[in-house]
């Protein structure tokens, strides 16, 4: 059969670059799908942020979220020109919102707003055995906030005759009150003429003006006097021309819903600024009103930001390690397809082909195998999944892309067309390898010497997704590497002068293939080592956040359990420390604003206890009982003075000064004070607060305990609010980042399993035709089919050993770098930094599946090779 | 000795492969001589370094010590610049074998046209140049066929065609007879030599091939990486008026006085170790020496 021929060079290039393309196909799958993940990271990662915000407002109350004050209503509630009361505050209220800049305006909604009077006294009704304070309201949307479920909405108040008002049902229900009744109060008399729902479907009420929602009750210090309950009442609105006076001695309480489920990450930055600036700046309302406008939002988007930059660095440095077993299972993909290239390279270049022409051809050839089917793989994901993602994530895609030709070009030279595999070769005296180890080396110092300098960065928003931190691991990794590669042949060679007296050839055989022509090279050797480092830093990274957010959850509890309430008796404790699955209870009593004198005069809590069992369950906190005077332990976040120590005016001694924090649930600095040290009538604090901190047995569910001691204190009716290890556990994990972490370290774990099997799988297939050679030489010298099979396993042994020895340990060591160089707590919460945490179980786990895997790639690369005949290999001589 | 400068001159050439613990001395201090338009073949057992020289008068490798000059290139000294000027213009190869010779999936033709885009020769009468070389080879029959549906010899004359692309002034050919019968081994050997004298090109053949080496002029003989000996052969009219084959065998004398004497002589004269010398008014005799006078 013959076919046209071609003279011209495009016609040449054509036949040229579509002979043998089934390796180019492989390679280009390889491409897509490494673009395809680096294209979706970006929008993961942006994905995460954007939940991880929206948790994180979501679960904000409203109180502390909405742009809400306080402020005063001005002294006139009706301007010229106006219609109705208020009208002039609704317009400037209402127009806040449209004042807002961009994003924080599309984040809140329409303004609420409520002039009340202050709280006046007003008789209760006959058997209602209440304190009723009432404050009367103005909303100008009553209609729709009050529906009566008895009566109907009062009339407008001229001044004369009673007030009508409508009361919430929930003060109708406490103080007693139903449609008729009459009640003396300061302003004049009070008529109610319905009772009504308050509908308040999104809450702003509740958080806002909340005693128009649930009247707020006081206890009364004693029992000869009866509760204080206080709660809003609604008049109707023109009722303000009348009310006028009392009206301008009130407040008005105004706040616009922040929505925290339409966020996105990216607008973090620009929030922030815009919430704060908004803090600063009080709304100036008609008539010397004034409102000022506060919100949470800074310091949740702030702190939430803390966070996910914190978890983008740790991904960072996940998926950098990924990166550089990445480059190398690359650089071996080109090299198989630069080996088939080699016989037409060779003679193009042995007929005056010069280095720019065989480059180009397969410069040209890589971006025809990446190119396209990354442009795909890129408009696929950006179609699928559309997120915003910055510069960076737009252009690393086509940067892994624009990799492949350039790798096409490097892996290419006329040098390297005569020595197969020379530039991938263990030993090699290539002055071009030599200048690139060193300079990995020194980077990898540089970078190492670098981030011990600056320390530990508080806060990882300083830290971003530093390309210091990001590449510090991948250059130690590659420099560790390098020194292995370059010291291992040594060992090695003594190995085979020691094993040249026994009388097996195998072993011989291997080393000295080992040393003179090792069958993975130095690409192949790198990616193992980094692929198990990838996989132990993976396993010891999530054993250390998992101990990271158990710590942080115990601290924030106290306790593995931690009951408060105003008060327990012995038998509580009793009962609770009977309890099946308590191993130790102690309970805390607090007395405020007792006077500590450190050389200076102080208010602090004390906080007495018995404080052996205290060390029982919080060994972290000393005993002090038994000590001839009164000893104290100082919590405080502050620089403290310390002289002579009285507490209350007796003579004490300071054993230690802690972090404030070490027990939970106290706002100022505390002392703590054995109980024993005190007289009883002290020892019990003022009754208003106490702790029950709870030791868990091992094995034994802390939020099982936890109910059935909150049954027990709970019995009276007496409110206790419960906290346990395994809730607070299970909060921080309801986080998208914290629920994210674990997987994606998973990820990358099996993400670097799965390249060490390409890798192991493409180097022993380019070693193939080399073994089979030596295979078929060795069948006819007589060797059986055991001794072949393990001349075959010396290929992959030695450097698979060595990939674990240096693997295991740089995997070890990176996350100490790691937590040296970031601070995790914005992630895991807590006061200490964690330190990395190593479980033998998870690291061995994931070195034993990494040896499986390489020992599997190498069995099913054998298997692929061995359909060549040995007697056609030998056949086909010296080349 | 001939005045025109030498179209190859290689002086004490020397190359030595060394890998892990293992060193090679392919060339031992080898000096050549070839004059432009020569045909000359170069035979030596395996091992003896013919490959590694041509590999290195081709420009694919560097001498480890001596000097090597190809048509006023000096081998040791050239740029890569020069070195892909000197493979596109000035040397010519054909190989053992046609996989190194012809890319497989190219057709007679567009292998010859490779070697022309190689150089950048001009795109127009590339064409016709193509037809020229391949019916000079005789192939133009095979002209848009892939190697493997053409014979042995004829994918040779391929080659030479391929070689001759960009007109060099030098032909290297390593064994290229060594996979063909007889009748091919001839036609190619006439190809080459019919490029010679036609073209005037310079053509080196390495061989082992006895008929080949038999047939040129010039036969050169490697041994040990050394040039060890050389025949000459010519063609005289007897006194009869008839045409007779002569060759004359010399040994290779190199410049501190060394000489390798052939194999044969060595052996039916047991000649071993020490030999005694004696010089006569026009020549040097070599004698055995018996063990009795062998100095202690």
């Amino acid at each position: 059969m013959t076919r046209r021929s071609r003279t011209g060079a495009p016609g040449l290039l054509q036949r040229h670059l579509s002979t043998g393309v089934r390796a180019s196909i492989l390679v280009a799958l390889l491409v897509g799908v490494t673009v395809a993940g680096v294209a979706l990271a970006p929008r993961a990662l942006a994905r995460l942020g954007d939940r991880e915000l929206r948790h994180a407002l979501e679960t904000t109350s409203a109180t502390q979220l909405d742009l809400a004050g306080v402020g005063q209503p001005g002294a006139q509630a009706y301007a010229q020109g106006l219609d109705g009361p208020y009208a002039h505050a609704a317009l400037v209220i209402g127009n806040i919102r449209q004042a807002l800049p961009l994003p924080l305006q599309d984040l809140v909604g329409d303004p609420s707003w409520l002039v009340r009077t202050p709280a006046v006294g007003a008789t209760a009704p006959p058997g209602a055995d209440v304190d009723l304070h009432v404050r009367l309201g103005i909303d100008l949307s009553w209609q729709e906030l009050a529906r009566p479920v008895e009566g109907e909405l009062p009339p407008t108040y001229d001044g004369h005759g009673p007030i009508g008002i409508a009361v919430p049902r929930a003060l109708a229900d406490r103080a007693g009150l139903h449609v008729g009744d009459r009640l003396s109060a300061e302003p004049g008399r009070l008529l109610v003429t319905a009772i009504v729902d308050v509908v308040d479907p999104e809450g702003g009420y509740a958080a806002h003006a909340g005693d128009l929602v649930t009247p707020t009750v006081t206890m009364p210090s004693s029992p000869d006097f009866p509760p204080t309950v206080t709660g809003t009442v609604l008049v109707e609105p023109d009722s303000a021309r009348a009310l006028e006076e009392l009206l301008a001695s009130g407040t008005l309480t105004g706040w616009l819903p922040v929505d925290g489920s339409r966020v996105s990450y990216s607008e973090a930055d620009a929030l922030v600024p815009q919430a704060r600036r908004l803090a600063s700046t009080p709304v100036d309302l008609p008539e010397g009103g004034r409102l000022g406008l506060r919100t949470g939002l800074a310091d949740v988007v702030e702190r939430t930001s803390d966070r996910i930059d914190a978890t983008y660095a740790l991904f960072a440095l996940a998926f950098s390690g990924l990166a550089g077993v990445l480059g190398a299972v690359f650089a071996l993909g080109v090299q198989t397809i630069v080996a088939r290239r080699r016989p037409a390279l060779a003679l193009a270049s042995a007929r005056g082909a010069g280095e720019v022409q065989v480059r180009g051809v397969m410069v040209l050839e890589g971006v025809l195998v990446a190119l396209p089917v990354s442009a795909f793989a890129i408009w696929a994901v950006a179609s699928l999944a559309p997120a915003a993602v910055g510069p960076v994530g737009r252009a690393l895609p086509w940067a892994v892309a624009a990799l492949v030709p350039a790798l096409f070009g490097v892996l290419t030279s006329t040098r390297a067309l005569r020595e197969p595999r020379q530039d991938l070769q263990v030993r090699t005296r290539s002055r071009v390898r030599w200048v690139l180890e060193v300079g990995v080396t020194a980077l990898a110092a540089l970078s190492l010497v670098t981030l011990d300098r600056r320390g530990v960065v508080e806060s990882s928003r300083a830290v971003g997704i530093d390309p210091l931190v990001v590449a510090a691991p991948i250059l130690l990794v590659t420099a560790v590497c390098v020194a292995a590669l370059r010291i291992y042949p040594w060992p090695l060679s003594l190995l085979q002068r020691s094993l040249r007296s026994r009388r097996g050839a195998v072993a011989v055989l291997g080393t000295a293939r080992a040393v003179r022509q090792p069958a993975l090279g130095f690409a192949a050797a790198l990616a193992l080592v980094v692929g198990l480092a990838v996989v132990t830093f993976s396993a010891v990274m999530a054993s250390t956040v998992r101990s990271g957010l158990e710590d942080s959850a115990r601290e924030t509890v106290g306790a593995d359990v931690r009951l408060s309430a105003t008060g327990f008796d012995e038998r509580d404790v009793d009962a609770v420390r009977r309890l099946s699955g308590v191993d130790e209870v102690v309970r805390l009593s607090v007395r405020s604003g007792v006077e500590l004198d450190l050389g200076r005069t102080a208010h602090v809590d004390v906080v007495v206890a018995d404080t052996d069992a205290l060390h029982a369950v919080r060994p972290d906190l000393p005993s002090l009982a038994g000590g001839p005077g009164l000893s104290l332990l100082l919590g405080t976040d502050r620089a403290e003075h310390t002289g002579d120590v009285t507490l209350d005016g007796r003579p004490a001694e300071l054993t230690g000064i802690v972090a404030r924090e070490l027990l939970p649930g106290l706002e100022s600095r505390w002392v703590l004070v054995d109980e024993s040290a005190l007289p009883p009538r002290v020892a019990r604090g003022d009754g208003k607060r106490e702790q029950l901190l709870v030791r868990v047995a091992a094995g034994s569910d802390s939020s099982d305990v936890a109910d059935r001691a909150a049954a027990i204190a709970g019995r009276d009716g007496v409110a206790v609010e419960v906290a346990d290890v395994a809730d607070e556990l299970d909060l921080a994990r309801s986080s998208p980042l914290v629920g994210g972490l674990q997987p994606a370290l998973l990820v990358a774990a099996l993400a670097a399993l799965l390249l060490t099997l390409v890798t192991v799988v493409l180097a022993s297939l380019a070693a193939a035709r080399s073994r089979q050679q030596l295979i078929g030489v060795l069948r006819i010298l007589g060797m059986s089919r055991p001794q072949l099979r393990g001349v075959v396993a010396w290929e992959l042994g030695p450097i698979a050993v060595v990939a674990v020895v240096v693997g295991t340990a740089v995997g070890l060591a990176l996350p100490r770098v790691v937590t040296d160089a970031l601070d995790l707590r914005p992630f895991v919460g807590g006061r200490t930094p964690p330190a990395p945490v190593v479980e033998p179980a998870l690291v061995l786990a994931g070195v034993g599946a990494f040896v499986a895997v390489a020992v599997l790639a190498g069995l099913v690369a054998v298997a692929v090779g061995r359909r060549v005949a040995p007697a056609a290999t030998v056949k086909m001589g010296e080349r | 000795m001939n005045a025109q400068p030498a179209q190859i001159e290689c002086t004490d050439l020397v190359r030595i492969f060394s890998a892990e613990g293992v060193e090679v001395q392919a060339l031992q201090g080898l000096t050549l001589r070839v004059d432009r338009g020569e045909l000359t073949a170069i035979v030596g057992a395996s091992g003896s370094g013919k490959s590694t020289l041509l590999t290195i008068l081709s420009g694919l490798d560097v001498p480890s010590a001596g000097s090597a000059r190809v048509a006023g290139h000096d081998l040791l000294s050239m740029g890569s610049r020069e070195r892909t000027a000197y493979r596109r213009h000035t040397v010519g190869f054909v190989w053992q074998q046609t996989a190194r010779n012809l890319l497989p999936y190219l057709t007679a033709a567009e292998n010859v046209a490779m070697a022309l885009a190689v150089a950048r020769s001009p795109r127009r009468g590339r064409t016709a140049r193509v037809d020229e070389l391949l019916d000079l080879l005789g192939v133009a029959s095979v002209r848009d066929r892939p190697p493997a549906q053409m014979s042995g010899g004829q994918q040779q004359r391929v080659a030479i065609a391929v070689a001759l692309a960009n007109a060099p002034e030098v032909l290297f050919a390593d064994e290229p007879t060594g996979e063909l019968d007889e009748a091919s081994s001839q036609g190619v050997f006439d190809a080459l030599r019919d490029v010679n004298e036609r073209l005037g090109v310079t053509v080196l053949i390495v061989t082992h091939d006895q008929r080949v080496s038999q047939q040129v002029r010039r036969t050169v003989q490697i041994r040990d990486g050394r040039l060890s000996t050389e025949v000459l052969r010519s063609t005289r009219l007897d006194e009869h008026g008839v045409e007779r084959h002569h060759a004359e065998e010399y040994a290779v004398l190199d410049r501190v006085g060394r000489l390798q004497l052939p194999q044969e002589y060595l052996t039916s004269l047991s000649l071993k170790d020490l030999v005694r010398l004696e010089l006569d008014t026009d020549h040097v005799k070599v004698h055995p020496t018996t063990g009795e006078e062998t100095p202690s």
